[in-house]
């Protein structure tokens, strides 16, 4: 199985959506709920909360876009390419970089989220202020996506 | 461009202009009247909890009539904001008009919000006191405490269906002392009547408990319906029920009807909320029986003007004099940008007004900020799309100023998309073989570096050195931005007398970036000598050795910590790396808007028919569009956002300004045309 270049590969697309979306789903739990409760109180800040709660769900994107390009860099859409042993390990460390990236810091993008719309929730103002708060965090998904970006594009296969 | 200078001014007055004086005030919003009531020895006028209070029971029956309009009304429009549009003198009438019957309709609605509540908690409870009653509806005896007798032992209640036989066969067979009376059948029980000798009571509890036998107690729950049969008692329940829910049907209508007056309380809503602030205003300033005296802010080039109309409109009895802000009192912070640069007012309010030393970072963040969100979201169908609509809501909606300002932000925000979708050749994320031709330059051919795909693109972030390139952009850009920062701190700190820590902390470092700009550019292009730059770092790093020491007391410590203030240097790359986010966030909308696409087309071609597959695609496309839209739309705001408030502030600006709030008539509900 560790021999197989496409095999690899297609591990290291799973693992980065899958280890990814498991941060963004987390995350979005934690906000997402907090949220619920502080609209039982005013619902007139809906909108607000909604964006608050939809920032820690980007990691499950990146995720999804490391797999999906790595997918279609093996040519897995278009009948499958050769993947040489080198290539495939190049995608699925790729894949463990962004899984790991996007699992920590999405559920920790989440808290701060979820702390945030507290904040909103006794003071509508502060809403900006929250939001950048938390797109601190996501900084750091966003390095991993980068470099997992040049990773599987600099793939020779 | 900038911050607007404020003025603060005593006037002073007769108490006979007091109240014209205070409507043309509120009316205009041209001041914020300070606070002042701590000195206030004399009278104190007593708040106007009237006010509040009715003004709290319109907001209130507004609530409640809302679900019940029926005609849609201008407040439902999106073109208007929500908001009634009409003139002031129809607003006036309106009120004036509305004003007699209020009283009426707001108590009949109050009256008939309560009678709402109330039927449909008896409704409710009617309801469940039915459901208790209904296995019992056969029931032949009527509803007692006990049914026992001198002689004989009775239990009401229940047994799981499942039992039956067995209980029929226990207590009947043990004794015909016994009698069983099963009454109803019903989700999974079987309700019946035991009468027993009193002999057999102690068997007959026993056999019962074992079989869990619950046991119904009339008393609990129908206590007031002793003596009545079930059945009669349901009937009575059902008819009861029935008239509830007529009564309730019939004061919906009359709700629906008071529902018409709604835009008549909206407007007297804000009539109201007008009246209560400027009656507690006067609460902020001194009164005495004849004259009165306030402090206020306002913009100092409206100061002789306005000086000039409260001579001749109180023929000389206001006077206006500038004074000096109190020791330790910060002056409210009001900025004005030209129209354009306005619209990113908002985002450096997300952040916080400028403080007393600070400048208005509005103009300098509004390039990048249009330049960073057009390479995020990098999408020229988006772009178009987010362009088209605010300009659509801009030209034909009836908004105020401010929320236009925020329309124009958007429409900035798509033509940045749009160009930097030009720029990386984002069209829906089409690839340049699913693209029409018409986008396409002609000498391009697949596979051959040199030429990008689409007309107009510079570069091509997916192939060859193209990401590469797109992250030198990016970190290019951010450099140049971290510049300007650097740069605004030596023009803040100029402008605010410190000239030795102007020159020495930010002009250096200026320097010393400026330099390394160069050394690097020489390094890699050629097109400066990297020689000469070389060595101009090593000045300025020498320059920043002797500043940065410059505070420590003991000679020794001088160069000391010069060295290691040449440590920030680590700063200056942690900020100029969070800029590569706008190419990880340029690449993301591209590629996700490329899977939706690959998505659509291949499950569309798994579609048994054609026709069936090109519906599926299409609606694939459509959603899997919209939601990358929506996504990449928000991540493209709340980073470049943030690239502004923590890479780009951080230089420069402290921000916790004290917003200027002028006397002014808010509108709730109202919008006024000329």
């Amino acid at each position: 199985m560790f021999e197989s270049g496409i095999v690899l590969s297609i591990i290291g697309a799973v693992i980065a959506a899958f280890l990814a979306g498991i941060g963004s789903g987390f995350g979005v739990y934690m906000a997402g709920s907090k949220a619920a409760g502080v609209l039982a109180e005013k619902p007139d800040l809906f909108g607000k909360l909604l964006v608050i709660t939809a920032l820690p769900g980007s990691q499950g994107v990146y995720g999804l876009l490391i797999a999906i390009l790595a997918l279609a860099k093996i040519g897995l859409f278009s009948g499958g390419a050769e993947v040489s042993l080198i290539a495939g390990y190049q995608i699925l460390w790729a894949g463990i970089l962004m899984g790991l990236a996007g699992l920590f810091s999405g559920v920790l993008q989440g808290r701060v989220a979820a702390a945030g719309i507290g904040a909103v929730g006794k003071d509508g103002s502060v809403a900006g202020k929250a939001i950048v708060l938390s797109v601190i965090i996501e900084t750091y998904a966003i390095f991993g996506l980068l470099v997992a970006l040049l990773v599987v594009n600099s793939i020779q296969l | 461009m900038a911050k607007v200078a404020l003025q603060k001014v005593l006037v002073t007055g007769f108490r006979t202009h007091y109240k014209i004086l205070m409507q043309e005030l509120h009316r205009s919003g041209l001041l914020e009247i300070v606070d002042t009531s701590d000195l206030n020895t004399g009278e104190v006028e007593t708040e106007d909890h009237f006010g509040a209070y009715d003004l709290a029971r319109i907001d209130g029956v507004i609530t409640f009539l809302k679900p019940y309009e029926t005609v849609k009304t201008q407040a439902d429009s999106m073109l208007s904001g929500g908001k009634l549009v009409m003139s002031e003198d129809d607003a006036k009438a309106r009120v004036k008009d509305f004003g007699v019957k209020s009283a009426d309709i707001l108590q009949e609605a109050e009256e008939a919000e309560e009678n709402l509540v109330r039927y449909e908690n008896e409704v409710a409870k009617i309801q469940k006191r039915r459901a208790e009653l209904e296995p019992f509806r056969l029931f032949k005896m009527s509803i007692e405490k006990d049914y026992s007798t001198e002689t004989t032992k009775s239990w009401v209640g229940s047994v799981a269906k499942a039992q039956q036989k067995t209980l029929m066969e226990d207590l009947l067979g043990e004794s015909n002392l016994i009698d069983i009376d099963i009454f109803a059948e019903g989700s999974g029980n079987v309700y019946f009547r035991v009468t027993a000798d009193k002999s057999m009571e102690s068997f007959v509890a026993d056999t019962l408990n074992e079989m869990r036998f619950e046991e119904y107690d009339f008393s609990m729950e129908f206590s007031d319906c002793y003596g009545k049969k079930p059945r009669e008692v349901l009937y009575a329940f059902e008819k009861e029920e029935t008239e509830l829910v007529e009564k309730r049907a019939s004061l919906e209508v009359r709700v629906r009807e008071l529902a018409v007056h709604l835009d008549d309380l909206r407007i007297l809503c804000d009539y109201n909320a007008w009246r209560k602030t400027k009656n507690d205003i006067q609460h902020k300033m001194l009164k005495t029986k004849n004259l009165f005296a306030f402090e206020a802010w306002m913009p100092k080039k409206s100061f002789d003007t306005f000086s000039v109309w409260l001579q001749n409109a109180f023929a000389g009895e206001v006077s206006i004099e500038k004074v000096e802000a109190s020791e330790g009192e910060e002056a409210p912070v009001l900025i004005k940008n030209k129209r354009g640069f306005a619209s990113f007012e908002p985002i450096t309010e997300m952040f916080a007004l400028p403080g007393a030393k600070d400048i208005d970072p509005t103009a300098y963040l509004a390039p990048f900020f249009f330049i960073f969100f057009g390479l995020c979201l990098s999408d020229v169908g988006y772009g178009l799309i987010l362009m088209f609509v605010s300009l659509w809501f801009l030209l034909f909606g009836k908004f105020s100023r401010t929320a236009k300002d925020g329309l124009l932000l958007l429409v900035f925000c798509g033509l940045g998309a749009t160009l930097g979708g030009i720029i990386l050749g984002g069209y829906f994320g089409m690839t340049p073989e699913q693209a029409p031709s018409f986008l396409l330059n002609s000498d391009f051919v697949a596979g051959v570096e040199g030429v990008t795909p689409f007309i107009g693109q510079l570069l091509d972030p997916m192939a060859g050195q193209g990401p590469i390139l797109f992250l030198g952009l990016a970190m290019g850009l951010g450099m140049l931005q971290l510049l300007t920062g650097v740069f605004l701190d030596f023009y803040r700190q100029m402008k605010n007398g410190n000239y030795m820590d102007a020159v020495c902390d930010p002009l250096a470092w200026f320097f010393l970036l400026l330099m390394i700009v160069f050394w690097l550019l020489g390094k890699t292009t050629g097109f400066v000598s990297e020689s000469l730059f070389q060595t101009m770092v090593l000045i300025a790093t020498g320059i920043l050795v002797i500043t940065q020491g410059r505070k420590q007391k003991i000679w020794i410590l001088k160069p000391l910590s010069g060295i290691l203030g040449l440590y920030n240097i680590t700063a200056y790359v942690s900020d100029l790396l969070s800029y590569s986010r706008i190419m990880a966030l340029g690449l993301a909308t591209g590629v996700i808007g490329f899977a939706m696409n690959l998505t659509a087309g291949i499950l569309g071609g798994m579609m048994p028919h054609p026709v069936l597959g090109f519906v599926v695609a299409v609606i694939i496309v459509v959603c899997g569009h919209g939601l990358n839209f929506a996504l990449s739309l928000l991540s493209a705001f709340v980073h470049s956002g943030r690239l502004q408030f923590i890479e780009f502030f951080g230089k420069f600006y402290e921000g916790g300004g004290r917003k200027f709030e002028p006397f002014i008539r808010e509108k709730k509900y109202l919008f006024f045309r000329n």
